[in-house]
């Protein structure tokens, strides 16, 4: 039986439809055999005939097509980035310079290629030697991998599978022969092709109970990888109800961050740079417009969410979902629904996506838009339970929301007593209605005293200020109560909660909080300063470390005059090292100077006098307190302002034993 | 055998697979919700049958339940650092397979504690790990890879053996070295040296 994977994503697969044109297999042919491979249909027929042609044509070549990666791994390309100040200068009109320097500054200031280089590809473009696209880009390393796993799953030996990639892809320097053996006995040890499944788990030896609590406990990543090691427990895992307490989606300008709360389920974070380009992960950086990337990735995440069986959210938290495409889900069991910089287009297709019945309660603030009838008629709007909104108008307000059993709104133009009583009546239809507060612009001393003798409340200062309605049978023992003040009209049920209108607004708990050695921490600089040391050590840290988290530590260790140094070996990424160079937390460093700049942080009073050193480089951070080692920076404690210690005595300091 | 109103000091007799018997304390024996439902009320005549599950396994078991029997206000493990050094050294001491007969033997008794803490070991084993290192953690080996693993194992005994060996030998000659007069030692050296010098010149 050929073998069979489910996991390659489309660059692979491409690379192998690719092994197969260059075999001469005819379109049809090449995407059965496909099919075959990945058992699911990524690629349909007109995909893989459209991929066919353009191989045909010699656009596509196994090299990177939509994207341009500017680096993958730690090996940047020059070509891509010749290409993209190219594009850049071609399409904005930019000054070569310019764009020269910011991608400079992105790499410390190092010449990764020279300006004539530019410049020559500028003049080729300009001159319209030839058009940009057909600029032959980077090969695709996952493309290439592809088609040698299109061979060897064709039981092809090593050495000629790298004979035919050379004859497939000229010039490429990607994959040696032993590169390709080492890939071969990967795939020999399991990677890449699914297994036959004899061999016995010792989960198939525990009771379903115990499997099924272990399961609750992962995180959804690794509910997904267990998910794929074989077809039992990809059955069990997607029978198990997932419940995600909170699921927050926020966006700023440029990132998009998805977490949960428990933490620890989920929680990942995109960035796009000034520049245009965006971290695909931590590996790979790809300029084809950063907001592209972005899209795809929160795509990818959240269909990684969305997609799991029997999952249940009790909050999701929506924070400008410009980049969340909420049109292609549907039936998401959804409890409580808040939202925020959400046009009105998007809160259509977000509530279309949830289920009806689930969803209880909608809050809407700030409100930015008005919402609509089309909103209005929705199964999911009508079977709500709560809505806090504080933008909405007095028209129509019984019909859209007199259904509600709590609610919190604000009308912005003046309301009328005829409303206010035809409210009091849809709510005496509701036994189970709680409570609806409406802020309303100013009623004023004549319409105030109409509203409450009308209500049949004729001195507010000696008699009861409420105003009670009893219900009609068989609920006669229940009653609606309400009470006018000048802003705020207050209907009060029968099942009213002391407290809820406070509670409602209050976003879930979102905060990702840190827990070490018993103790637990939201400040995650502060848990960083205690989990790295003891303020004297020299540490490796494999966690991601920002630059407020560089900022936070600057401002916990100045509190500490007797902190000695401490050395961070960690890899900080290029958006970071830029944010920390650009505002100022220290000095920028270039690869291959001969000093090394400290920036010099002064100690606050009373312990003036005393100054903390800084210095960061992309695979390291250096503290240096005022009890530490004076020696490694050649006395800079004295000097004022930036401080430059000489390399060469770094190195010295380099090799001796930093702990103390 | 025992009245189940008198609690902590009286000692039950609980029969293994093997039909061995053995004591177990009442208080012990409480944090097993299966008991308390079965027995507590009733009380038992002769010892308690948990005949699907071995001595040693059972053993293990009570041995967990006899040591948390103070420790009663009980949340559940959040993190590795939860655990003591006696959790710890508890867990470590096990092999795999009597892991998995100890949580089945956990979850037969409904001992909630034991049962939540080897699947927050578990789980802490599978998380943060990709399909293929998942795969590499919960497959069971099959009989070659064990046959291989104990060839293994044999060798490494055989030479570890003799090495001993050589070092027992060694030791020997030191000894009846140092046992032999002065002028026996001199003697034979003196014979060594000429046997050696004899076949130098010979060649």
């Amino acid at each position: 039986m050929p073998p069979t994977s489910s996991c390659l994503n489309e660059d692979y697969l491409e690379g192998y439809l690719y092994c197969l044109h260059s075999q001469g297999v005819v379109v049809t042919d090449a995407h059965a055999q496909l099919l075959a491979f990945t058992r699911t249909e990524i690629f349909d027929l007109l995909k893989v005939l459209t991929l066919f042609r353009s191989v045909q044509r010699g656009r596509y070549k196994m090299r990177h097509v939509e994207k341009l990666v500017l680096a993958e791994g730690s090996q940047v390309s020059e070509n891509a980035l010749m290409e993209m100040i190219a594009l850049q200068t071609v399409d904005d009109f930019t000054s070569y310079e310019k764009i020269y320097e910011d991608v400079a500054t992105c790499y410390n200031w190092q010449h990764i290629f020279d300006r004539q280089d530019v410049d020559g590809h500028l003049s080729r473009a300009e001159n319209r030697e030839y058009q940009l696209e057909e600029v032959e880009r980077d090969y695709n390393p996952q493309a290439l991998r592809g088609f040698l796993i299109c061979l060897k799953s064709q039981d092809v030996s090593a050495k000629e599978a790298f004979d035919q990639l050379n004859k497939a892809a000229p010039e490429q320097q990607i994959f040696e022969l032993k590169d390709v053996k080492k890939l071969f006995e990967r795939v020999d040890r399991g990677e890449f092709f699914e297994r036959k499944w004899p061999r016995e788990t010792w989960l198939d030896k525990l009771p379903d109970v115990v499997n099924s609590r272990i399961v609750q406990k992962l995180d959804l990543m690794s509910r997904q990888a267990l998910k794929q090691t074989c077809k039992r427990f990809n059955e069990f895992v997607d029978r198990e109800k997932c419940v995600i307490d909170s699921l927050v989606i926020t966006q700023t300008q440029d990132s998009v961050e998805i977490s949960t709360y428990p933490r620890d389920i989920f929680y990942k974070k995109f960035v796009q740079t000034e520049k245009g380009y965006a971290y695909e992960d931590t590996e790979r950086m790809v300029y084809n417009d950063g907001r592209i990337v972005l899209k795809e990735k929160v795509k990818g995440n959240l269909k990684c969410i969305f997609g799991i069986p029997n999952l249940r959210i009790n909050n999701l938290y929506i924070l400008d979902p410009r980049y969340c495409n909420f049109d292609v889900y549907r039936n998401l069991a959804v409890e409580n629904l808040y939202l925020r910089k959400v046009n009105l287009v998007r809160i259509h297709s977000i509530l279309e996506a949830l289920t009806p019945g689930v969803l209880k309660k909608v809050v809407y603030l700030p409100a930015d838009y008005l919402l609509t009838e089309t909103v209005y008629d929705m199964d999911q709007w009508r079977l709500a339970d709560s809505f806090v909104t504080y933008r909405t108008r007095k028209e129509g307000v019984v019909e859209r929301l007199g259904h509600f059993c709590f609610g919190k709104i604000e009308i912005t133009n003046a309301i009328d007593l005829h409303t206010v009583l035809q409210l009091r009546q849809r709510f005496l239809q509701n036994p189970h209605f709680r409570e609806f507060k409406i802020t309303i612009p100013p009623l004023g001393g004549q319409k105030f005293a109409v509203f409450n003798m009308n209500l049949g409340v004729y001195d507010t200062r000696r008699s009861d200020p409420w105003a009670h309605f009893h219900y009609p049978a068989p609920n006669q023992h229940k009653r609606v109560s309400i009470r006018i003040f000048d802003e705020l009209i207050w209907f009060k049920g029968p099942e009213y909660i002391e407290g809820e209108s406070d509670r409602v607004e209050k976003v879930p708990k979102v905060q990702r909080v840190y827990s070490m050695n018993g103790l637990e921490y939201r400040d995650r600089a502060q848990y960083l300063a205690n989990k790295l040391c003891h303020y004297t050590a020299h540490v490796e840290y494999e966690g991601y470390i920002g630059f407020r988290d560089v900022h936070r530590l600057v401002e916990i260790l100045l509190e500490n005059p007797k902190f000695k140094e401490m050395r961070i070996n960690c890899r900080l990424t290029q958006y970071n090292l830029d944010r920390i160079y650009k505002l100022g937390i220290a000095m920028p460093f270039t690869v291959g100077c001969e000093i090394m700049p400290f920036k010099q942080y002064l100690y606050p009073p009373p312990i003036e006098k005393k100054s903390l050193l800084l210095f960061v480089k992309k695979d390291f951070i250096w503290f240096v307190g005022p009890t530490g080692c004076l020696e490694a920076v050649g006395g800079a404690h004295d000097m004022g302002g930036y401080v430059l210690a000489k390399v060469r005595n770094f190195k010295q300091i380099e090799n001796r034993d930093l702990f103390v | 055998m025992t009245s189940p109103a008198s609690s902590s000091e009286v000692k039950y007799l609980i029969e293994s697979s093997e039909g061995n018997t053995f004591d177990v304390s009442g208080a012990a024996l409480r944090q097993s919700n299966t008991f308390n439902a079965m027995f507590l009320n009733i009380g038992a005549d002769g010892p308690i049958p948990f005949t699907d599950y071995n001595e040693a396994t059972l053993k293990k078991v009570f041995e967990y339940c006899e040591h948390s029997v103070n420790e009663e206000n009980y949340s559940g493990p959040k993190h590795q650092d939860d655990l003591s050094k006696w959790d710890l050294n508890f867990f470590n001491e096990m092999d795999q397979k009597m892991f998995i007969d100890v949580i089945n033997a956990s979850n037969f008794l409904d001992i909630e504690r034991l049962t939540s803490y080897c699947c927050e070991r578990i789980a802490r084993m599978l998380r943060g790990k990709n399909t293929q290192e998942m795969i590499k953690v919960i497959t069971l080996p099959t009989a070659e890879e064990l046959e291989a693993k104990q060839k293994v194992e044999e060798k490494k005994a055989a030479a570890a053996k003799k090495v001993a060996e050589k070092a027992a030998e060694t030791a020997e000659k030191t000894e009846t070295l140092e046992e032999l007069p002065v002028q026996q030692l001199v003697q034979t050296t003196r014979n060594k040296l000429t046997r050696k010098y004899l076949s130098f010149s010979n060649e």
